[in-house]
């Protein structure tokens, strides 16, 4: 039951936030929006809290059912929804999801504040928006009905559409068309990919379902499988983004407003990366094996082709998106190493990525909020005019470097770490993209905070909302990267799951 | 013809009787009030009889009652009395006569109701040329705009020509297999080795005639005038209420029939499906005006519908009679907002005319937005599972070849849809020229029966989209599927 009230409650948050700012007026009623969609996300996060006990205590157990890597949740609900199509509205939990919806729940409460603005215009459809778009998030990350998980995989797509569409930049309006094709197009074929499974499955069993436990027992085999896997690789590979599906992302990242930006590099991103370890892995297990090596050249090209575009940005906003390509590409690594170890990585690279990547553009929005400019050029000296936000800047562009002690440290070790067991040249050509990120880190450090004085000397410090928003965001990434035990221990069940998989079909250790 | 046959026939007997009184009030006082009352009660009557009286087969040579036409002909009822609603607020202030467009309407209903049930060409021609003929009429209806005669006679004269190809397809039918009744040319068209030359022309005028009907490609150079042309309420009628039993009909006539029929008929159905939803969509793409964008739009989804007759199959059909429903919902609820914002000889129906409609009518525009979602197939909305069942409906078949093309199609629609969507989220095109509509206030009547049917309409698309096993039993019950 907590599970679908973890679903539902930002999506009813953001429509009574809506109907609030609607018949209140003044900055009352957005203020009132706000508080709802607040307590719309506390809600969750304090269901989630109670489930930890439950999955963390499963994770010790030893898993079930392991043979066939069919996932085992600690924390399940279902009930019938469309009986003739074999899909039910089927969620649960297990330590990765777990940990995801946490995730979500902090970054949707960082995109609430960051928007915490009266010059905002139409506050409340933009909070409706928000909650439909946290609510298709958390969905995906709970799903286990594969039909369900595409409904909720395609239900934030258009809310991220009018995010950006109508309270982005300059170019919002073709930054916003990118991203709905480039997401929609792979959806559809994604969908071609969950039909094709299902069928499959329904004419060798006679049974028609969607339930991703029942489809995994019944793997597809040969050429239909790789087609099938391919189908859904391309959906997880725009969301991640892979080169060569980035193209959308460093225009959407930018031209979206500072929630937008949050929501899309926090989130979105991590629903490509959740999908490929959650639904890729356990239900196309040998062909995956096959297509490893080509997804970690994919990989190892995304961290050096994403660290040297970053180099060559002068927009904040741009630069920091760039990097996320570079930094999603550990993720890819480790999720394809096919070791226990770079599995865990990914995971803990996710949440580091998640955290540090939303704060920089929380930054970027501080930033633009006060200069008007989101040009390195136009900042410069920072450091002495508004030291709180330099000093925030700089912490986040440190974590981002991957300074031993943050998670994004302990994330990208561990990817590395678990490569090196199944290859060492790609282990050795992405440690050098660790190299990179210390290049364009500090030369945005450099460039933005540092060096004369070239804004105004009255420039507004943070205020206490966003001081408080990055402080929790840093101490977070300090918290996972210094304790990673607790993590670790919550996602050990599915590693060790995806592990024996491959040792099973033969692939690399 | 027995007491309870005249019973189940009591929809179709409903409307007849409404008509005549509709009529009759016409002749002795001119009252607009009276007669959209009396119309929708025959309607709302004929849909409570309908719903409420079962079914008892076939009934003589002529008909057929129970199952699919039931399910169509409620259809249809559903669709005018939302057009009833409609054009009440959209005539109130025309100058002209206006109660004769409500009998129209009811001969229209009665003609596409005698057209679902039709099981013999005779019922087929006769409940064709009722609707045909209503029609015309309709389409013309405003005497005082250009366009709207435009449509009408565009209109006449090639479904008077595309009449006059059917019945020679029928005729030859005839005369090469001697009988008129569908199930008897059903079954000769699956038996091997019967496709005569002369029946195989016979067929091809036959299915060029329908397609016409239908404005499938190639067959489809008349749907973007006529609907740009023809009043709102009439658009949404011929969008709605002819399509309906038109595909009923070519459904009754080859539905059981396309997947085990010889090749060439097969290939027929295959081409022009894929010719529709690839033209259709790529013309639509092309158009800036959002009457001729759903004309187009309309010519692709019945392509995509082409999909469920060529897999045919009880699953077929169930998923043909899911979309079609989900289909006719959709396109009322669009055009519900257009003619909300629109009167005779002023439709707001450019692109340019929306721009910025988020802002100045935000509850309109957001069912605005939910139908344009539900056609591009998007959850959670009916489209987007008639689109799977559609699909679902292909792959069973393995027609590999036509669902490629269906999703194809679906991918280049998201871009005109979407940009339906886009421009009403918009400010104006440069900041400091005026939008349109802030320019110039959008008109917005005060339509309360318009307005409940959009909020109606919204509501069924999305419950359709989130829970449709109510939907699907009923098929199921009534014998679809």
């Amino acid at each position: 039951m907590s599970l679908f009230v973890i679903v539902v409650s930002p999506f009813i948050a953001g429509m009574v936030a809506w109907g609030l700012s609607r018949t209140t007026s003044g900055h009352g009623g957005a203020t009132a929006g706000r508080l709802v969609m607040a307590a719309g996300l506390l809600l969750p996060g304090i269901l989630a809290l109670s489930l930890w006990p439950a999955v963390s205590s499963a994770a010790g157990m030893p898993i079930a059912d392991a043979a066939r890597g069919a996932p085992s949740y600690a924390v399940e609900a279902a009930i019938p929804w469309i009986p003739q199509l074999g899909a039910t509205i089927h969620l649960g939990a297990d330590g990765l999801a777990l940990l995801m919806v946490f995730l979500t729940v902090l970054l949707g409460l960082a995109a609430t504040v960051v928007s915490w603005k009266d010059d905002i215009q139409r506050p409340g459809f933009f909070l409706f928006n928000l909650g439909l778009i946290l609510s298709g998030v958390l969905g995906v990350f709970l799903s286990v009905d594969l039909f369900l998980f595409f409904l909720f995989w395609e239900l934030m797509l258009v809310p991220m559409y009018f995010l950006i569409a109508i309270w982005g930049s300059e170019k919002r309006r073709a930054a916003a068309l990118k991203f709905f094709i480039f997401t929609q197009a792979s959806g559809l074929v994604m969908l071609l990919a969950i039909l094709a499974v299902y069928f499959v499955h329904g004419h060798a069993t006679g049974t028609y379902t969607f339930d991703l436990p029942a489809l995994i027992n019944a793997p597809l085999s040969g050429a239909g499988a790789t087609l099938a896997m391919i189908g859904f690789l391309v959906a997880f590979g725009v969301k991640l983004p892979v080169v060569p599906f980035h193209p959308w992302l460093p225009d959407a990242h930018t031209e979206a407003p500072t929630a937008g930006s949050i929501l899309l590099a926090g989130l979105l991103l991590k629903t490509g990366a959740y999908g490929l370890i959650r639904f890729i892995r356990p239900l196309f297990p040998v062909p995956f094996s096959a297509i490893s090596p080509l997804l970690m050249t994919l990989a190892v090209v995304s961290i050096i082709y994403g660290a040297v575009l970053a180099y060559r940005q002068s927009d904040f906003k741009r630069l920091v998106a760039y990097t996320s390509i570079s930094h999603m590409g550990f993720v890819l690594l480790g999720a394809a190493s096919g070791t226990v170890i770079g599995f865990q990585g990914a995971i803990i690279a996710m949440l580091a990525h998640g955290f540090t990547t939303s704060a920089l553009f929380a930054t970027a929005g501080f930033l633009k909020d006060r200069l008007h400019s989101r040009e390195l050029s136009d900042m410069g000296g920072m450091k002495s005019v508004t030291p709180r936000l330099a000093g925030f800047g700089i912490v986040f562009w440190v974590f981002a470097l991957g300074f031993p002690g943050s998670a994004n440290f302990m994330g990208e070790f561990l990817v590395l770490l678990g490569t090196f067991k199944t290859s060492i040249a790609f282990s050795a050509v992405a440690a050098s993209g660790l190299v990179l990120s210390v290049i364009y880190s500090l030369r945005a450090v450099r460039a933005a905070f540092h060096g004369p004085v070239q804004v105004d000397p009255q420039t507004p410090d943070l205020t206490f909302r966003e001081t408080a928003l990055v402080l929790v965001m840093a101490a977070l990434v300090l918290w996972i990267g210094l304790f990673p035990g607790r993590f670790l221990r919550l996602t050990q069940p599915i590693a060790q799951t995806h592990h024996q998989l491959v040792v099973q079909e033969g692939g690399n250790p | 013809m027995t007491g309870s046959d005249l019973i189940s026939l009591l929809p179709l007997l409903i409307v007849a009787a409404g008509s005549i009184l509709v009529m009759l009030a016409i002749a002795i006082r001119r009252m607009y009030g009276v007669t959209v009352v009396l119309t929708f009660l025959t309607l709302a009557g004929a849909l409570i009889a309908d719903v409420l009286v079962p079914g008892s087969g076939r009934i003589g040579v002529l008909v057929t009652t129970g199952g699919l036409s039931q399910f169509g002909i409620g259809l249809v009822l559903v669709a005018n009395l939302v057009v009833v609603l409609l054009a009440s607020g959209y005539l109130a202030g025309y100058v002209e006569n206006r109660e004769e467009y409500y009998l129209l309407l009811l001969l229209e209903t009665l003609g596409a109701g005698f057209l679902i049930a039709a099981v013999h060409f005779v019922s087929f021609l006769l409940g064709l040329e009722l609707l045909s003929i209503s029609l015309y009429a309709l389409l013309a209806y405003v005497r005082t705009s250009h366009l709207a005669n435009e449509a009408g006679i565009k209109y006449f004269i090639l479904t008077a020509a595309a009449s006059a190809v059917l019945l020679f397809g029928l005729s030859l039918v005839y005369f090469d297999l001697g009988t008129m009744s569908i199930s008897d040319v059903s079954a000769a068209l699956t038996a091997p080795g019967t496709l005569t030359p002369l029946l195989g022309a016979g067929i091809a005028l036959t299915v060029a005639g329908i397609a016409f009907k239908l404005g499938l490609v190639p067959f489809h150079m008349w749907v973007a005038d006529v609907y740009e042309g023809s009043p709102l309420p009439s658009t949404a009628t011929i969008a709605t209420v002819s399509k309906i039993a038109v595909f009923v009909f070519l459904y009754r006539l080859f539905g059981d029939v396309v997947h085990q029929a010889a090749p060439s008929v097969r290939s027929a159905f295959v081409v022009i499906a894929v010719a529709s939803m690839l033209g259709g969509n790529w013309l639509a793409l092309l158009q800036r005006n959002i009457k001729r964008i759903l004309a187009y739009s309309s010519t692709a989804n019945f392509g995509y519908l082409l999909l469920a007759l060529v897999a045919g199959g009880p699953g077929g059909l169930q998923a043909g009679v899911f979309y079609l429903t989900v289909y006719a919902f959709t396109i009322l609820g669009l055009f519900a907002v257009l003619t909300l914002i629109s009167g005779p000889g002023e439709e707001h129906v450019d692109l340019d005319d929306v721009r910025g409609f988020a802002r100045v009518h935000p509850f309109l525009s957001a069912s605005f937005v939910i139908m344009l979602l539900s056609l591009a197939g998007i959850p959670v909305t009916g489209g987007f599972l008639g689109k799977i069942y559609l699909f679902k409906a292909g792959v069973d078949a393995a027609l590999w070849m036509l669902s490629a093309v269906f999703i194809a199609g679906s991918a280049i629609a998201l871009f005109y849809y979407l940009r339906i969507v886009a421009v009403q989220v918009e400010g104006p095109e440069h900041e400091s020229e005026t939008g349109s509509l802030s320019g110039r206030e959008l008109p917005a009547r005060r339509s309360a029966g318009a307005a409940i049917a959009v909020g109606l309409l919204v509501f069924v698309v999305v419950v359709l989209g989130a829970y449709p096993a109510p939907l699907l039993s009923l098929l199921q019950t009534v014998g679809i599927g």
